[in-house]
């Protein structure tokens, strides 16, 4: 995309701190302006205690670690869907392409069977993912066949058998309590994140963006496909192996903080596209903060439009199908 | 005595156990040399190309670049020598052609960087040497058979690799189109580049009066100068049909073309 | 050559497996057989539904969960042939032991119709389901609806508290017998206990009730909402009950803002054995209920006191804590220990009843 055309960053970076800070004043427990801004300057200066400990509890406990949480999960779903669709060459895949969703949902399944609490759930919802994605990694291998055809099928594959498993789980799991509370795992959430939810995985997934940050325009030699890539002197096999295992632990980690969310990796990526081009060394930093700023409006939506908590993939599917069909809409020319 | 720039010696190759593709193959290319290989489908010429540049590996022979053996080389000094001009170039994303020839690039950018002012300025050089300016910040996928073969050229030229092959360049390209890609071979040769090029139309071997090399179906191997391989015998028998080849005045050149259907 | 023999191995496997499929043959153990007029009992059930059962059945499928405990209290648990895994508690074990020999189903939405039939079950007590219902139609299998999946019977106090007595009287019709005086017994007490609380509480001001905050399970984040048994006990209680104005009438997941902005004063945790999960829990640091300590465990028995026959117990429980002034009267561990003792036939140790009270198993 020309220069001219292409929508700046800055404008992406302040569109996100306005949705974070958005998010902070907006919640079903109502803070007036004053207590709002005492309670955030507390954080910086001593000020006498004027508000409430709900007050500060909703602002820093409740809201705070969820909006740092939906800015996590959002940019690194974003960024692992716009690296899959490079290295795969193909627009229509997401994040969950070689299992990681569905193992995640089996390992966090067993946590909630065996009555675990949330850090066991989590856990045991990461080993699930690496898990699943090592197998599928493992085939291709194991056929002898490396080729990138070879590793979408071996990931449909342990996908299927990971999802069968889990509805095995659902079937033997207590109508009551347990299967409630699976459902609404898998259907994602950011209802109990706390800073201790966050703290562990934020360094792996720092470090994962800064990875693929650093080498997004060699992904754009991988979408050219492996020939190619070779011959442009590329070493496909790390290159391709590097990406695949960043993007794996982003997304990971961010099931890990909020179960599955699904269409953030599908669609971010291709708005992306939209307003700053295909070249990932502006997509990839794009997908950063629209992913980031999706999740977090999402976010603010799902914990406030009723009492209940709206689980996250209602509410991007409602979101993001029409949206994804609309910018298809725009673009049905080229299609 | 120059030495070659690349040099083949008793190159063998199989997929499978059944059918070995070329056996005891070899040949020498010199800079501003043109070598067009000639030959049927499914003979093999893809592959010797992937294995020339590294990206096969062959069953027994050597292949030596500048003096060296293709395997010291790391992959990003091989690109620096080799370019490959592919025969597909089906694209799934919309690159600018200006980002798609700065692709090229990638032997000279570490892992961590992406291409500079100077890059860029490369790929300006290049679009300008071939003509196609005007494409600068069209969209790759939008461009035509014959524009898409020039902006595969642009890239391979900002690759400043010495050593060019292009794997059936004319396949998909209109008359007019064809023969400017020769042209462009020709000047590249006449540049210094050396160019491996294959093609299933003998007449273009004998346009450019290059180094010629035939690659049979049952892997039998010959290499010679156009004027000497290119007879009406052999090329008959190689495509099975019945051709002429004979000096026209008109076009002041020797040319080879089937009789009458 | 080799391929045919291989494919006549294969059909003479898939022939013999087919076969190995039936079993001998099994004429079901059905106590109605066609012979004259079977008895049965009239039974009137919580729809307005009116079926004919066998009378002294004796192997009788249980579907939802409270029915089990329901059989327990009316005495008539020996004729049970099948109940719900989630029915099998550790204090059902202990007071009715036979319970560990009776077939379980997991899900009382698809019981196993086979399995049924080869029990000899002779009578089902079930939801209303309608697939389940169309199912048991269908092989003429007579089913008793004592529960209700989908709209409720009843949208306020009085229709709540008729569903009780309906429940257990819809038992008791079915296995008729002793089961119809102890019904009569259970609802004598049912009633006395309600009106000695209602007596109480029925005057209370809204300003009057502490806000109560029913926490099912997941971390308190999951409760009863309206039109559930908790908010009706609450209410008989002389609480105010904050959930009561969310939108889905069972099981509602809240936002924790939610719960903040009710700000409940007390705090009573149903289907967690520790308060710890609560008190420990920063975010909820802010609210009144925690500023006052005031976080209790509901107590747990043969099945859950807030959705079975117990929840009367459950009642007398809440009021104890929510109007401690306008109960001071009211000794909670002997009102468990005279139901157990009457109701169940079992004499439970004041050390059984402190585990109870403490929502853990008998030891």
């Amino acid at each position: 995309m020309k220069s001219s055309k292409r929508i700046p960053l800055w404008l992406l970076i302040a569109i996100t701190l306005l949705v974070f800070c958005w998010g902070m004043c907006w919640g079903r427990y109502q803070i007036s302006i004053h207590d709002f801004i005492s309670v955030l300057l507390s954080k910086v200066m001593s000020i006498p205690e004027t508000w409430s400990q709900n007050t500060e509890n909703a602002v820093w406990i409740i809201r705070f670690p969820r909006l740092c949480g939906a800015f996590l999960v959002g940019a690194a779903l974003a960024m692992s869907g716009a690296t899959y669709q490079g290295i795969f060459q193909n627009p229509l895949v997401s994040p969950d392409l070689l299992g990681v969703s569905a193992g995640a949902c089996v390992g966090a399944s067993i946590a909630i069977l065996q009555g675990w609490g949330s850090a066991a759930i989590q856990i045991l919802a990461l080993i699930g993912g690496l898990s699943a994605v090592g197998i599928t990694t493992l085939i291709p291998r194991f056929f002898r066949n490396q080729s990138n055809l070879m590793l979408v099928l071996a990931g449909m594959i342990v996908s299927g058998f990971f999802s069968s498993m889990q509805g095995l789980l659902k079937y033997i799991a207590d109508p009551d309590t347990q299967l409630a509370q699976i459902t609404f795992w898998t259907m994602g959430s950011l209802n109990k994140v706390g800073m201790n939810d966050i703290l562990p995985v934020l360094m792996p997934m720092l470090l994962g963006m800064i990875v693929l940050v650093s080498i997004r325009w060699q992904l754009n030699l991988l979408s050219l496909g492996e020939h190619d890539a070779k011959t442009l002197g590329v070493n496909v096999a790390a290159l391709r192996g590097v990406s695949i295992l960043t993007a794996t632990i982003l997304t990971a980690c961010s099931i890990c903080l909020a179960g599955t969310v699904g269409w953030v990796g599908l669609v971010i990526p291709h708005l992306g596209r939209l307003l700053v081009g295909t070249n990932n060394k502006y997509l990839i930093p794009a997908s950063i903060f629209l992913g980031a700023a999706f999740m977090i409006i999402i976010d603010n939506l799902a914990r406030n439009l009723t009492g209940n908590d709206i689980p996250l993939s209602i509410l991007t599917g409602f979101i993001g199908a029409p949206a994804y069909a609309l910018m298809l809409l725009r673009q049905r020319s080229q299609v | 005595m120059t030495i070659p720039c690349l040099s083949v010696e008793n190159a063998s190759f199989q997929y499978d156990a059944d059918r070995l593709l070329f056996h005891n193959l070899s040949f020498q290319l010199y800079p501003g040399e043109i070598l067009t290989i000639l030959g049927p489908n499914g003979a093999g010429k893809s592959t010797l190309l992937d294995c020339i540049s590294g990206i096969r590996k062959l069953l027994s022979g050597n292949i030596k670049i500048d003096d060296t053996d293709l395997s010291q080389y790391s992959r990003k000094t091989l690109a620096k020598k080799i370019s490959y001009v592919p025969q597909n170039h089906t694209q799934t994303y919309e690159f600018t052609v200006r980002e798609y020839v700065a692709m090229g690039r990638a032997p000279y950018i570490s892992v961590w960087n992406s291409p500079s002012e100077k890059d860029y300025q490369l790929v300006d050089n290049a679009l300008a040497q071939l003509g196609i300016t005007r494409l600068a910040d069209k969209i790759y996928t939008q461009l035509s058979g014959g524009e898409c073969q020039q902006v595969m050229i642009a890239r391979s030229l900002v690759q400043q690799a010495k050593i060019i092959i292009f794997d059936e360049p004319t396949n998909h390209l209109d008359y007019g189109n064809q023969l400017k890609v020769l042209r462009q071979i020709k000047h590249l040769a006449q540049d210094g580049y050396s160019l491996i090029w294959t093609t299933h139309v003998p007449d273009h071997a004998l346009m450019l009066n290059s180094k010629v090399a035939i690659l049979e179906r049952n892997g039998i191997w010959k290499t010679g100068l156009a004027s000497e391989l290119i007879t009406e015998n052999q090329i008959s028998q190689l495509y099975d049909a019945k051709i002429c080849q004979t000096y026209v005045e008109k076009a002041e050149r020797e040319a080879c073309i089937p009789y009458r259907l | 050559m080799k391929k045919n023999v291989l494919y006549l191995l294969l059909i003479l496997t898939l022939l013999l497996t087919m076969l190995s499929g039936c079993t001998q043959s099994n004429t079901p153990n059905n106590a109605q057989t066609d012979n004259n007029q079977p008895e049965t009992n009239l039974v009137t059930d919580v729809t307005g539904r009116e079926v004919q059962v066998p009378a002294n059945a004796n192997n009788v499928m249980l579907l939802p969960g409270p029915a089990f405990e329901k059989t327990l209290l009316l005495g008539v648990a020996d004729r049970v042939g099948t109940t719900l895994k989630s029915s099998n508690t550790a204090w059902a074990r202990l007071i009715y032991p036979r319970i560990a020999e009776i077939a379980v189903e997991g899900k009382s939405s698809s019981p196993n119709i086979e399995e049924m039939l080869n029990r000899g079950t002779e009578f089902v007590i079930c939801h209303d389901y309608a697939d389940l219902n169309a199912q048991l139609d269908e092989i003429n299998m007579p089913y008793v609806i004592t529960q209700c999946s989908g709209e409720l019977p009843y949208s306020d106090l009085e229709g709540f508290l008729a569903f009780q007595r309906a429940e257990v009287n819809t038992i008791a019709q079915a296995f008729g017998g002793e089961a119809l005086t102890n019904a009569e017994r259970w609802i004598e007490y049912f009633d006395e206990k309600v009106n000695y609380v209602r007596s109480r509480t029925d005057l209370l001001t809204d300003e009057q009730r502490p806000r109560v905050y029913y926490a099912r399970s997941d971390e308190g984040l999951v409760t009863f909402s309206q039109n559930s048994y908790p908010h009706y006990l609450v209410e008989l209680a002389g609480g105010y009950y904050v959930a009561k104005d969310t939108p889905e009438e069972m099981n509602s997941t809240l936002t924790i803002e939610q719960i903040m902005f009710w700000d409940p004063e007390i705090i009573f945790m149903g289907r967690m054995d520790d308060t710890a999960i609560i008190k420990d829990n920063p975010a909820w640091s802010g609210m009144t209920a925690l500023k006052n300590d005031a976080i209790y465990l509901c107590p747990s028995g043969v099945f859950n006191w807030d959705y079975s026959g117990e929840s009367v117990l459950l009642m007398l429980y809440l009021a104890k804590h929510i109007q401690p002034e306008l109960f001071v009267d009211l000794d909670i561990k002997e009102e468990i220990r005279y139901y157990y003792s009457n109701f169940y036939g079992y004499d439970l140790t004041p050390e059984q009843i402190q585990l109870i009270l403490n929502h853990m198993p008998p030891a």
